[in-house]
C-alpha cells in the first residue's frame, strides 16, 4: 500500500530529474509524462482500500453490500480525466517540438533563448 | 555538472517534501463522503453497473465533456500548428517502397478485429471496465496500424471529420436534452434505465459513451494523420 | 433568464460543428462563430443586469439532475456575472481584433477562440475543484495553441516553456486535489471549505492545500516562477497576448480567489506577501525594459500579484465581501482593460522598442487612447486603479500594515516610471517616416474595450467615495472643462482661450463672494492669476488642441485642491494637478527629460504624502476628514514629516529642487508663468492646511517647525545663490522662484500670527511678481528667440514697456522700498525676531541682498548695454503679454500704497488660529517691534523719484552719446560669442568664493539613487535566462521554499 505511494513519488522525482538535466526537449516532455504518471499512480492509490474489489456491481458485488466491498470509485474517475488531459498536452507539446525542430534543426532547449530578461 | 549538482540538491529538498507527505498519509479503511453515497445510490439512481462510468458520464459529466473538449482542442491545436501553407506539395507516397504482402494481409485481417474490440469496449462501458476513451484509443490504434504497415494509406478526411464533428455535437445535444427532459445538463435519465446489468440499460450512458468513443477514435486518428504527414 | 450552462453548451456545440464548414460552407463559418460569441455576451449581459439592476440573488446550477456534492454545480452571483460579462465582451472584441489572423488560419482558429472562452467561463462559474482543473486545462491548451498559431520560432519556444510550466502546475494541482479529497471526501468547493475545519490530519491537509496553492502561484505567474510568462508576453502576437493578460489572467485569478477560503491564515499570509513581492520586483525589473510587450508583461505580472495579494489579505481579515468590490475589482478592471488595450495598441503600432513609438502620433485617436490607458495603468485618478489603490492604502493603514503600503507605493512608483517614460517618448514627435498601418478591425476591437473601460471609470468616479453634496462641483469641473474644450471641434484655439477666460470669470463671480478664510486668498489668487495669465496665452499661434484643455484641467484642479474638505478630495486634486502640469511642461521643446524628472519627483512626493495620510488615518476611526491630523496618534510626527516631504517637493525645497530649473525653463514660455506664479503655491497651500490641522508636532527632541524653518531659510539662500550664476533668464527666474518660496515656508514655520501674515503677504507678492517677470521674459523670448541673456543686450530702446515692467518687478522682488516686497520682508524679519530665530533672520537678510544681484542682471544683461546686430529690428513684446503685466503692476502699486487692504484680510483669516498680531493706526501698521506706514514711504519715495527724474531730464541734453558698436575689445578678438557680451558670467568672481554652496550635491545624490535602482533592476532580471530549463528549476525551487516556509511557520 505504502509502496505504491513511494513508487509514485519516486516516479515524480525521476521525471523532475529528467526535466532538469536533459537538454533534449523530447526528453523533457518525457520527463513531464513520467511526473504525470507518478501523480496518476498516487491518485489511484488514494482510492485503494485493502481487501476490496473494483467498483463494478455484478453478481460478486451485490448492490446492497457495495459500500463495504468496493474501493473508492472517485479517484478512478478522476484519473481517467487526468490521463486524457495529460495525453492531450503531451501530444500538443510534441507538435510544438516538431515545428521548432523544423525551424532551427535543433532539439536542444538551450538553443531557444532569444526571449529573455 | 553544476547544473546537475543544483538539480540534485533541489530534488533532495523536494524529496523531503514528498517524504513528509508520505509519512502523513494514512490508509483509508472505508468509503467516506461522496464515494459512499455513490456506492449506495449510484446503481439505483443511474442504473449503471460500473460505478466509475456512472461517475464519469453522469455525476461528473461536465468534467468528461471538458475532457472531450481538451482532446478536441489538442487535435485542433495540432492541426493548426501542422497546417500546410498554400502551394505546399506533399512528397508523393508512391515514391516510398510499398509494404510486403504478409504485412498487408496481416493488417487487413487485424484492423476489423481491433475496431470491433474498440467498439465493444465503449459500448459496454457501463457494465465492464472500459469506456469511450479506452475504446476510442483502441479504434485509433487500428488506424495507427494502417499507417505503420501501409505508407500510402490515406485517411478519408471527409468521413472522419464528419463523424468527429457530429459525435461531439450530439454529445452536447444529449446534454441539453438532459435539461429539457430530465433533471439537468447531461442527466442520463432521458432514456429508460432498463434492466440493470444488460447492454441496453443505464439510460443515455451507452449512447454517450459510444459518441465519446467515436469522437476520441476519430480525433486520435486525426492527430496521428497530422503528425505523420508532417514529420 | 438563460441558464449559464447554455454558454458552455453553445460554445462547445459550435466548436464541435465548426470544422465541418471548413471546405464547402466556408462562408457560413464566421457567421456561426460570431453568433456564438454574441450569444455568450448577451447571456452574460442578461445576468449582469439581473444582479446589478435588480439585485438578484446568487443562482446555483446543478448538472446531471443530482444535487451537489454528488454532481458538479455552477454558481452565478454578482461578481461572477460582472466578470463573465467583461470576459465575454472582451473575448468578442478579441475575435474582432484577430479577424485577419483568423481568416488566414482558417476555421480552426475560431474553434480555439471559442474554447478559450469556454474555459474562461467555466473557470468563473464552477464550484467544483476538479472541474476547475478541467477548465483550467481547457484554457491552458487553447492558449498554448493560440500562442503557437503563427508558427514563428519565438512564439513556439515561448509556448513550449509555457507548456512545461503549465504541465508542472497541473501535476501539482492534481496531487493537491486528491490529497484534499482523501481527507474531506468531497470535490465540491463549498463542501471542502466547510469540512476542512474539522480535519484531524492537519499536516496532510496543509500539504494538499499547499500543492493547490503552489499550482495557482505558477498559473498566476508569480515571481520568480514566472520567467516563461514574460517570454510568452514578449513572443506572442499582441492580439493573443492581450487576451492572455486580460481575460486569461482574470479568470485564473478568480479560480484562485474561489479556493482561497480553503487555506489557513498562515498560508494566506504567505500568498499575501508573495503577491506583494511579485508586484514590487516585477515593476522594478520592468524599469529596465525597452521591449514594449515584455514591459507590459512585467506590468501584467505585477498587477496580478497585487490583486492576489489583496484577495489573500481580505480572507485573512474575513472581510472579503467588502474588499472585493472596493479594492480587488477596481484594481482588476484597471489591469484588465488597460493591459488588453495596450497590447492591442502594440499590435497596431508594430514596433518592439519603446524608442520607435513616435509613429503612433500619426493617428490622433489611437494616441489619445494610448495616453489614457498609460495614465490609468499608472494609477492616476480618475481611473479605477486610483480608487483601488486609495482604498487599499487606507484599509491597510487600519490594519496597521504600514510596511505593506511602503512596498506597494514603491512598486507603483517603479511602474509609473517606465510607463510614463514610454508615454513621454510618444509625445515627442520625431518625424519618423513610419506609416501606421490602419486596420479597422483592430481599431474597432480596441474601441470596444476602451468604451467599456470608460464606462467602468465613470462608474467608479461616480461611486468612488465622493461626497457629492459637498463641493462636488469642484471635482467635476476640471474634467468637464478639460474634456469639453478638447472635444469642441472646429473652434479656433484663440476662441477656446477666451472661453476658458470667461469660464474663470463667471466662476469667480459666483463663487468668490461666498468664501472666507485662508482658502479665499488662494482661490482669488488662482482665479485672477488664471484669468490674466490665460490672456497672455492668446498670443500663441500654436494649433495644438491639447493646450487649453490641459490648462483648464490644471487650474480647475488647483481650485478643487483649495476647496477640498477631506484627504481624498485633496489627494485626488493633487494628482490631477501633477498630471496636467506634467503634460503642460512636456509640451515645451526638448523638455522630455526635465518633465519626466518633474513628474517622478512629484509622484514620489505624492506617494509619501499618501503614506503620511495613511499613518494618521486610523486616528479618527477611519474618517477621511482633515480632523484625523488634529487627533494625536501613535505616528503623528512621522505622518507630518511624510506629508511635508510631498509639499516640499512641490515647493522645490532644497534637496528636492532638482526638477525646478529644468522644467520651468523648458516649459513653453507662457506656461512657465503659470508654473511659477500659481502652481508653486500648491505646496504652500498644503503646508497651510497641514500646519492648521496638525500644529507643528515634535519628533523626539526636535521641533519639526524649527527644522522646517531651516529648510525654508536654506532654500531661500541657496535658491538665490544658484540664480545669480544662471545665464538663462528662465532658469534664473526658476531659481529665484525657489528662493522666494523658501521665504514663504520660513514664514509659515514661525507659527505665529505675524509670521503667517508675512508668509501670505509674501505669497501674494510673489504671485504678482513672477507673473510679471515670466511674462516679460516670455515677450522678450518671443521676439528674440532665445532665453540666453548673453545673446541679448540693449533691448531697452526696442522694448521700453517690457523694460519698465521688469524694472518694477525686480524692485518689488528684491524687497527694497517702496513696493510690496519691502512690506513682505519687513513683516518677515519682524516675525523672525519676535520668535527669536536670529540665525534664520540673518540668513534671510543675506539672501535678500544676494537676490539683488540676480535681479540686477535681468535689467543689466537684457535691456542695458549695446544692442546686438541681429536684434536691431526687434519690436516691442505683443500686447497680449504686456497687458497682464501692467495689470499685475497696478496691483502691486495698489498694495504698495494701501497694504492695509490686503494685510487686514490676511490678519483676519489668520487671527482665529494665532490671535491678533498687528494693530493699525490709520495707514501705519504697528507690530510688537516697530511700525511701517506704507503710504508715507510711497509718498517719500515718489517725491524723491520725481525730483531725480526732473534733474535727469534737465541734464539729459548734456549727456554724451556713445555710438553703436563703439566697443573696443582691447585688441583681443573674442573667441566665442558669449565673450562679446559684457555680462556673461558676470558673477564669476563670487563663484570662486562661494561656489561651494551651489555645488550639485543634491543632483549627485539623486543621480546615484536612480542609477542604483536601474542597476538592481538590470541585475535582477538576469534570472530570466530564456532557458526553459532554468524556469523549471525556478518553479520547483519556489515549491520547496514555499513548503519550508509554510511548515517552518508552524
Amino acid at each position: 500500500m505504502n509502496i505504491i505511494f513511494l513508487i509514485g513519488f519516486a516516479l515524480m522525482i525521476t521525471g523532475f530529474w529528467g526535466m532538469l538535466t536533459q537538454k533534449n526537449m523530447i526528453k523533457i516532455i518525457l520527463g513531464l509524462a513520467i511526473v504525470e504518471t507518478g501523480v496518476q499512480l498516487i491518485m489511484v492509490a488514494f482510492g485503494f482500500i485493502e481487501g476490496r474489489t473494483a467498483p463494478i456491481l455484478d453478481s460478486a458485488v451485490p448492490v446492497k453490500k457495495a459500500v463495504e466491498m468496493i474501493v473508492d470509485p472517485v479517484p478512478q474517475a478522476l484519473v481517467l480525466t487526468a490521463i486524457v488531459i495529460g495525453v492531450a498536452v503531451n501530444a500538443l507539446a510534441l507538435t510544438f517540438i516538431i515545428k521548432m525542430y523544423q525551424k532551427k534543426k535543433s532539439l536542444n532547449i538551450t538553443e531557444y533563448r532569444d526571449l529573455k530578461w | 555538472m553544476i547544473k546537475r549538482l543544483f538539480s540534485f540538491v533541489l530534488l533532495t529538498g523536494l524529496g523531503f517534501v514528498f517524504y513528509y507527505a508520505l509519512t502523513n498519509i494514512t490508509a483509508s479503511r472505508e468509503l467516506t463522503g461522496v464515494s459512499a453515497e455513490y456506492a449506495e445510490r449510484g446503481a439505483a439512481e443511474l442504473g449503471a453497473a460500473n460505478l466509475v462510468t456512472a461517475i464519469v458520464v453522469t455525476y461528473r459529466g461536465l468534467d468528461t465533456l471538458g475532457e472531450v473538449s481538451v482532446l478536441f482542442l489538442a487535435a485542433t491545436g495540432i492541426a493548426v500548428l501542422l497546417r500546410r501553407k498554400k502551394g505546399y506539395v506533399q512528397a508523393r507516397s508512391e515514391d516510398k517502397r510499398g509494404s510486403s504482402e504478409i504485412l498487408k494481409t496481416g493488417t487487413d485481417f487485424l484492423v476489423p478485429i481491433i475496431v470491433m474490440f474498440g467498439v465493444y469496449i465503449f459500448m459496454n462501458g457501463h457494465l465492464t471496465p472500459g469506456g469511450g476513451f479506452q475504446g476510442g484509443a483502441v479504434v485509433a490504434s487500428a488506424v495507427m496500424l494502417q499507417f505503420l504497415s501501409n505508407p500510402s494509406y490515406r485517411l478519408n478526411h471527409t468521413v472522419f471529420g464528419f463523424i468527429e464533428s457530429m459525435s461531439g455535437f450530439f454529445y452536447v445535444s444529449i446534454g441539453i436534452l438532459g435539461i429539457v427532459l430530465a433533471g439537468g445538463f447531461l442527466d442520463n435519465r432521458i432514456l429508460p434505465l432498463g434492466n440493470f446489468g444488460s447492454i441496453l440499460s443505464a439510460g443515455a450512458i451507452p449512447v454517450i459513451y459510444t459518441l465519446i468513443g467515436l469522437k476520441v477514435g476519430t480525433e486520435l486518428a486525426g492527430i496521428l494523420d497530422n503528425m505523420r504527414r508532417d514529420a | 433568464m438563460v441558464n449559464p450552462i447554455y454558454i458552455i453548451a453553445v460554445l462547445l456545440g459550435i466548436g464541435f460543428i465548426l470544422p465541418l464548414t471548413e471546405k464547402k460552407l466556408s462562408k457560413l463559418g464566421p457567421w456561426v462563430f460570431y453568433a456564438g460569441m454574441i450569444f455568450t455576451a448577451l447571456v452574460s449581459y442578461q445576468w449582469f443586469r439581473f444582479f446589478i439592476v435588480s439585485g438578484g440573488e446568487t443562482y446555483h446550477i446543478f448538472t446531471a439532475g443530482v444535487k451537489p456534492p454528488l454532481s458538479i454545480n455552477l454558481q452565478i452571483g454578482l461578481f461572477e456575472s460582472v466578470l463573465l460579462f467583461v470576459t465575454n465582451l472582451t473575448g468578442l472584441a478579441g475575435a474582432v481584433y484577430m479577424t485577419k489572423q483568423i481568416s488566414e488560419t482558417g476555421v480552426r482558429a475560431m474553434v480555439l477562440l471559442l474554447l478559450l472562452l469556454l474555459g474562461l467561463n467555466g473557470l468563473i462559474l464552477t464550484r467544483d475543484i476538479f472541474n476547475l482543473f478541467v477548465f483550467m486545462e481547457i484554457t491552458a491548451i487553447s492558449t498554448y495553441s493560440l500562442i503557437g498559431m503563427d508558427v514563428k520560432s519565438r512564439s513556439l519556444s515561448a509556448g513550449f516553456k509555457y507548456m512545461t510550466a503549465g504541465g508542472l502546475a497541473s501535476a501539482f494541482l492534481l496531487l493537491g486535489i486528491i490529497i484534499v479529497y482523501s481527507l474531506t471526501g468531497t470535490l465540491n468547493l463549498d463542501g471542502m471549505i466547510r469540512s476542512a475545519e474539522g480535519i484531524k490530519n492537519v499536516k496532510l491537509l496543509s500539504i494538499g492545500s499547499m500543492m493547490i496553492l503552489f499550482s495557482f502561484i505558477i498559473e498566476a505567474k508569480q515571481f520568480p516562477a514566472n520567467g516563461w510568462a514574460l517570454d510568452v508576453y514578449e513572443g506572442t502576437k499582441p492580439g493573443v497576448a492581450g487576451l492572455i493578460s486580460g481575460i486569461g489572467t482574470t479568470a485564473v485569478f478568480f479560480g484562485f480567489y474561489k479556493i482561497m477560503p480553503l487555506f489557513t491564515n498562515e498560508t494566506l499570509k504567505i500568498v499575501m506577501w508573495a503577491g506583494l513581492i511579485t508586484f514590487f520586483f516585477s515593476n522594478l525589473m520592468g524599469m529596465k525594459q525597452e521591449n514594449v510587450k515584455r514591459m507590459l508583461g512585467y506590468s501584467s505580472v505585477a498587477q496580478t500579484g497585487l490583486v492576489i495579494s489583496v484577495s489573500a489579505w481580505s480572507f485573512m481579515l474575513g472581510n472579503d465581501k467588502l474588499i472585493f468590490p472596493m479594492i480587488v475589482l477596481p484594481l482588476l478592471f484597471n489591469h484588465f482593460f488597460t493591459k488588453t488595450g495596450l497590447f492591442w495598441i502594440a499590435g497596431l503600432v508594430k514596433k518592439d522598442t519603446t524608442g520607435l513609438w513616435g509613429s503612433i502620433t500619426e493617428n490622433k485617436i489611437l494616441h489619445g487612447i494610448f495616453i489614457i490607458l498609460i495614465l490609468a495603468l499608472s494609477g492616476f485618478p480618475p481611473f479605477p486603479g486610483f480608487w483601488g489603490k486609495w482604498n487599499l492604502v487606507l484599509a491597510m493603514s487600519l490594519d496597521s500594515n504600514f510596511f505593506y503600503i511602503w512596498v506597494l507605493l514603491a512598486g507603483s512608483l517603479f511602474e509609473a516610471a517606465y510607463l510614463l517614460k514610454w508615454a513621454g517618448i510618444t509625445l515627442k514627435k520625431d518625424k519618423s517616416k513610419d506609416i501606421l498601418e490602419y486596420n479597422s478591425y483592430k481599431m474597432l476591437a480596441l474601441q470596444i474595450v476602451v468604451l467599456i473601460f470608460f464606462a467602468v471609470t465613470v462608474y467608479y468616479f461616480m461611486t468612488g467615495n465622493f461626497d457629492h453634496t459637498n463641493g462636488g462641483l469642484h471635482f467635476y469641473l476640471p474634467f468637464a472643462l478639460g474634456t469639453g474644450l478638447l472635444l469642441l471641434p472646429f473652434i479656433p484655439e484663440k476662441l477656446k482661450g477666451m472661453i476658458s477666460m470667461s469660464v474663470i470669470a463667471v466662476y469667480a463671480f459666483y463663487f468668490l463672494p461666498d468664501q472666507n478664510g485662508i482658502g479665499r486668498f488662494f482661490n482669488a489668487m488662482f482665479l485672477s492669476g488664471g484669468f490674466f495669465l490665460t490672456f497672455a496665452t492668446l498670443n500663441r499661434k500654436d494649433r495644438s488642441r491639447s493646450f487649453y484643455p490641459l490648462l483648464m484641467l490644471m487650474l480647475g484642479s488647483l481650485i478643487a485642491l483649495v476647496n477640498s474638505d477631506n484627504i481624498l478630495h485633496f489627494f485626488f486634486s493633487w494628482e490631477i494637478m501633477t498630471l496636467s502640469s506634467y503634460f503642460l511642461i512636456h509640451r515645451g521643446k526638448g523638455s522630455a527629460e526635465e518633465s519626466f524628472r518633474y513628474v517622478m519627483f512629484s509622484l514620489a512626493g505624492a506617494f509619501l504624502m499618501l503614506l503620511g495620510f495613511a499613518y494618521s488615518f486610523p486616528n479618527l476611526n477611519g474618517q477621511m476628514s482633515f480632523g484625523i491630523f488634529a487627533v494625536p496618534g501613535q505616528f503623528t510626527s512621522l505622518s507630518f514629516i511624510l506629508i511635508s516631504i510631498g509639499f516640499l517637493v512641490k515647493s522645490a525645497a532644497l534637496g528636492l529642487h532638482l526638477w525646478i530649473a529644468g522644467s520651468y525653463a523648458k516649459a513653453e514660455d507662457d506656461t512657465s508663468a503659470f508654473l511659477s506664479a500659481l502652481l508653486s503655491k500648491a505646496g504652500i497651500f498644503g503646508f497651510v492646511m497641514l500646519l492648521l490641522a496638525m500644529g507643528a508636532p515634535s519628533a523626539g527632541k526636535f521641533d519639526l517647525a524649527y527644522i522646517l524653518s531651516w529648510i525654508g531659510a536654506l532654500t531661500a539662500l541657496i535658491g538665490t545663490m544658484m540664480a545669480i550664476y544662471e545665464e538663462d533668464a528662465k532658469r534664473l527666474l526658476a531659481y529665484s522662484s525657489m528662493g522666494q518660496v523658501g521665504y514663504i515656508i520660513l514664514g509659515l514655520a514661525i507659527m505665529s500670527g505675524l509670521g503667517w501674515t508675512a508668509a501670505l503677504f509674501q505669497m501674494v507678492n510673489h504671485f504678482l511678481i513672477k507673473g510679471i517677470l515670466f511674462l516679460a521674459i516670455a515677450g522678450v523670448i518671443y521676439r528674440t528667440g532665445t532665453s540666453e541673456m548673453y545673446k541679448m543686450g540693449g533691448l531697452i530702446k526696442k522694448m521700453p514697456w517690457s523694460f519698465t515692467a521688469v524694472m518694477f518687478g525686480i524692485i518689488a522682488i528684491s524687497g527694497v522700498p517702496p513696493l510690496t516686497g519691502f512690506g513682505a520682508k519687513w513683516l518677515m524679519y519682524e516675525a523672525l525676531i519676535e520668535k527669536g530665530w536670529y540665525l534664520q533672520t540673518g540668513m534671510a537678510f543675506f539672501a535678500s541682498t544676494v537676490a539683488f544681484l540676480y535681479c540686477f542682471r535681468l535689467i543689466h544683461a537684457i535691456f542695458l548695454g549695446q544692442p546686438k546686430t541681429e536684434f536691431r529690428n526687434v519690436k516691442e513684446a505683443p500686447a497680449w503679454f504686456l497687458i497682464p503685466q501692467y495689470v499685475f503692476i497696478m496691483a502691486i502699486f495698489f498694495f504698495s500704497i494701501f497694504p492695509r487692504v490686503l494685510i487686514d484680510r490676511i490678519s483676519a483669516a489668520v487671527e482665529p488660529f494665532f490671535g491678533k498680531s498687528l494693530t493699525w493706526d490709520g495707514n501705519t501698521v504697528i507690530s510688537s517691534l516697530g511700525y511701517w506706514n506704507a503710504t508715507a514711504v510711497m509718498t517719500i519715495v515718489g517725491v524723491v523719484f520725481v525730483v531725480l527724474a526732473i534733474g535727469l531730464f534737465i541734464k539729459l541734453p548734456k549727456v554724451q552719446k556713445v555710438k553703436q558698436f563703439n566697443i573696443v575689445f582691447a585688441a583681443e578678438r573674442p573667441e566665442t560669442p558669449e565673450l562679446t557680451h559684457f555680462a556673461y558670467e558676470f558673477f564669476r568672481p563670487y563663484r570662486r568664493a562661494m561656489g561651494w554652496m551651489v555645488r550639485p550635491y543634491a543632483t549627485r545624490f539623486w543621480r546615484s539613487v536612480t542609477e542604483s535602482a536601474y542597476t538592481v533592476s538590470d541585475a535582477l532580471r538576469k534570472i530570466y535566462t530564456g532557458n526553459g530549463q532554468t524556469y523549471i528549476f525556478h518553479i520547483l525551487l519556489v515549491l520547496v521554499i514555499l513548503f519550508y516556509i509554510s511548515t517552518g511557520v508552524k
